[in-house]
């Protein structure tokens, strides 16, 4: 946890901070009355941090906390998990594919982290549909009520759906429910 | 502007400043962290 509240020092800025790691019979108590905003952290093994989550009931739980106005970041494998399918990953690391879908939180995308000239092309192959590439020193902002997505960083991101390939600049923002298709904007 | 959703490619936490500044600037007090879960 030290890590997490030096990172907050570094932004001259100071929280109360909950951190849980045995998450068992605790997702009843992650709800808008107790917290403002979740922080999950990445994981070396993805599909053992999706299982966790998904068979301790936290993912229902992520979608009431969005709907009632709270805050979830992701990070690397954090990120991941709260896309549609952590299968990029799964790919990347040549593991075996999970059938059942991860937080679903990012429209009908999923999440690719750790983006780079040698693994572009496992999402590019489009295989597990509609994602979201990014790299490391870039990140997504979404606001999932107005389906709107902004891209910070140097290094570009990628947005890939059935209609193609999109890059993703620094400080430019999509409406990704329309992309590819004649509504866009 | 109101992004409720923030998500890191990964890397140092110099790479990720930028998107950390904004989340927790937006976020509001209680912050929860959830790690090293797989340790248990």
């Amino acid at each position: 946890m030290t890590w997490f509240t030096d990172m907050i020092s570094l932004h001259n800025l100071s929280k109360r901070v909950s951190v849980w790691i045995d998450i068992k019979n605790k997702s009843h108590a992650l709800n808008r009355n107790n917290f403002d905003a979740i922080y999950i952290g990445g994981a070396s093994d993805t599909s053992r941090l999706h299982d966790l989550l998904q068979r301790n009931n936290f993912y229902p739980q992520f979608k009431i906390f969005i709907k009632e106005k709270g805050l979830i970041y992701g990070g690397s494998g954090g990120a991941s998990i709260l896309g549609k399918s952590i299968n990029y990953d799964q790919i990347e690391k040549s593991l075996p594919k999970i059938n059942e879908s991860a937080a679903d939180l990012c429209g009908n995308y999923s999440v690719f982290g750790h983006l780079d000239e040698e693994n572009k092309n496992i999402i590019e192959g489009f295989s597990e549909g509609d994602v979201i590439g990014i790299p490391e020193g870039g990140g997504c902002l979404l606001d999932t009520f107005q389906q709107l997505i902004t891209y910070i960083g140097i290094p570009d991101g990628m947005i890939i759906n059935q209609f193609g390939i999109r890059i993703l600049k620094n400080i430019q923002s999509i409406q990704y429910g329309t992309i590819g298709n004649n509504n866009e904007s | 502007m109101s992004s409720n959703i923030y998500l890191s490619g990964g890397g140092s936490v110099k790479d990720s400043y930028q998107l950390d500044d904004l989340f927790l600037r937006a976020a509001g007090e209680k912050i929860l962290l959830l790690q090293d879960m797989m340790s248990v």
